[in-house]
């Protein structure tokens, strides 16, 4: 796509009150500037990434001005639920390769946490809806974590597995978290602290559940001519594709589980004649621990039903051969949707990772999720040594 | 008395709801391509926008289900731990429902359709069928 990412900033990222998320947005697009060695007054494109989830955050296209930004090529807000932050990135790395734009900042943020309040009071908001979609409201299933319960049961039932497979995932992605200071829970979660915690919807338990944060992410997207000269190691998009599987809701289907990865990895690994087994390490959306068991199905790394060996013989956890979100993801880590595994990807690929460095990471995968599975964006990222 | 939220019709499901309302549940046969559905405009199986309605049976499966230990929404709130998930009905559709009764809820586990009127509105859960 001949477009890198050279800036990365991160404001808040706390579970403590903050600024508004038009003021973290401002602050996180500085930071990137700052990390990429340029002026603000750089950047000519804003793509703003907006929740619906958590409701009431105003993010819109005045942050130009809270910038100081005169005379933008570009200003754009980007829709795609949990999957708007790769929505951003993508529509950023075209403008950049069509010569649109030459600096894009994208920026995600939200402040969902409401010190003293449960989670709930901002993601199992009270609504009605329209249409036959709205009986979920009707039958109590509200909240994400409601929804994605749905996926998970059918997953186990179908594939005859129990609930140490969900365990497995929370406890590896735990590992990764020890290892980064950013993240939310660093305490080891052992198998008995995992099945002690409640339930929040069966068979999701609490630690299979994001960690929410008030913050804001941005990264800077320019050509790879510009990001040559920049202060910090390129980091190139070397393709972006999107899947919107829209399954029917009757037998014969199973909305439950189609999964919008698999669109997208047909294009991603066709583009770029990178396969599977080229990929060094995943930075999966992982809102919920059933989301990267059918990422990585979704993806081709293995036959459907058997994610689990993944985590199960070490693989994805410190040390494996598949590093999979290697930052605490969204379950240990911070949940700031679909910006969350790009950060740390860019991380990874930088190579400053710290005690959570995979080693040799060349080539990364990045997932975004909306609307549990229907809304999906993948984006492949190559270090340095990628030639574009 | 709190009722369940019960959605607003749209332009696809404004029949739906209107016999849902009349305690009946009622499902759309495409005229083109005999593919069943809950409520839609134009068929997916075969884009044709035809459609002759006529009532379930009630009958139908556990397509996936899950137990909420927190409500959010004073309807439930004595329920807890409250049970629902998708039903796919014997006609094939699928649809969100609350699922009641003293049967063993698993995927696959049969259910019959039970209907309530909520304040001159049609709500139906799904019971399941025990033994
Ligand atoms: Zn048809």
């Amino acid at each position: 796509m001949k477009s890198s990412i050279v800036g990365l900033g991160l404001a808040g990222l706390t579970r403590e009150a903050t600024p508004p998320p038009a003021e973290l947005a401002r602050q996180a697009v500085v930071a990137a500037a700052h990390d990429a060695g340029l002026p603000v007054s750089t950047i000519d494109g804003l793509v703003v990434c907006r929740t619906s989830a958590a409701g009431d955050s105003v993010l819109g296209l005045d942050l130009q001005r809270a910038l100081g930004l005169r005379d933008l090529a570009l200003n754009r807000i980007a829709l795609c639920e949990g999957a708007s932050a790769l929505a951003a990135i993508q529509l950023a790395a075209l403008a950049v390769s069509a010569g649109a734009a030459k600096t894009v900042a994208c920026v995600f943020a939200d402040t969902p946490v409401i010190p003293g309040k449960r989670m709930s009071a901002s993601f199992g908001r009270l609504k009605t809806g329209t249409g036959v979609e709205g009986l979920r409201y009707s039958a109590g299933l509200f909240g994400g974590a409601a929804m994605y319960a749905l996926s998970a049961m059918r997953y186990l039932a179908v594939h005859g597995l129990g609930e140490e497979v969900l365990a497995y995932v929370a406890i590896t992605t735990r590992r990764w978290a020890a290892l980064n200071p950013r993240a939310s829970y660093r305490k080891p979660l052992s198998y008995d602290d995992y099945f002690a915690a409640r339930y929040i919807a069966e068979p999701l338990r609490l630690f299979d559940c994001a960690a929410p944060v008030n913050g804001a992410i941005a990264v800077l997207v320019t050509s790879p001519e510009r990001a040559a000269d920049g202060a910090r190691p390129p980091v190139h998009i070397l393709a972006c594709a999107e899947g919107h599987p829209g399954t029917p809701d009757r037998r014969g289907f199973d909305r439950q589980l189609d999964h919008g990865g698999a669109t997208a990895a047909r294009a991603l690994f066709g583009t770029t004649g990178l396969a599977p087994g080229d990929i060094d390490l995943c930075e999966f959306y992982d809102a919920f621990s059933i989301s990267p068991l059918l990422a990585l199905e979704a993806y081709g790394f293995c036959p459907a039903g058997e994610a689990r060996q993944a985590y199960a013989d070490g693989n994805a956890g410190p040390g494996g051969r598949l590093p999979i979100n290697t930052g605490g993801g969204h379950l240990s880590g911070y949940y700031l949707q679909g910006m969350t595994p790009v950060a740390e990807a860019v991380a990874q690929l930088r190579g400053t990772a710290g005690d959570r460095q995979v080693p040799r990471a060349r080539t990364a995968l990045v997932t975004n999720d909306g609307g549990r599975f229907d809304y999906h964006l993948g984006m492949l990222l190559g270090s340095g040594e990628h030639v574009t | 008395m709190s009722f369940p939220p019960i959605p607003e019709p749209d332009a696809a499901s404004a029949g739906f709801f209107a016999a849902l309302d009349a305690q009946r549940l009622e499902l759309r046969r495409c005229t083109a391509c005999g593919t069943v559905h809950l409520a839609v405009l134009v068929c997916d199986a075969c884009g044709g926008s035809g459609f002759a309605p006529f009532l379930a049976s009630g009958a139908g499966i556990v397509h996936s289900f899950t137990r909420l230990h927190m409500a959010h929404h004073p309807a439930f709130a004595e329920a807890l731990p409250l049970t629902a998930g998708v039903v796919e009905l014997a006609e094939g559709p699928r649809l969100f429902a609350r699922l009641v009764g003293q049967g063993p809820c698993a995927v696959g586990a049969p259910v019959m359709a039970e209907f309530s009127d909520c304040d001159g509105r049609g709500l139906v859960v799904f019971s399941l069928i025990a033994g």
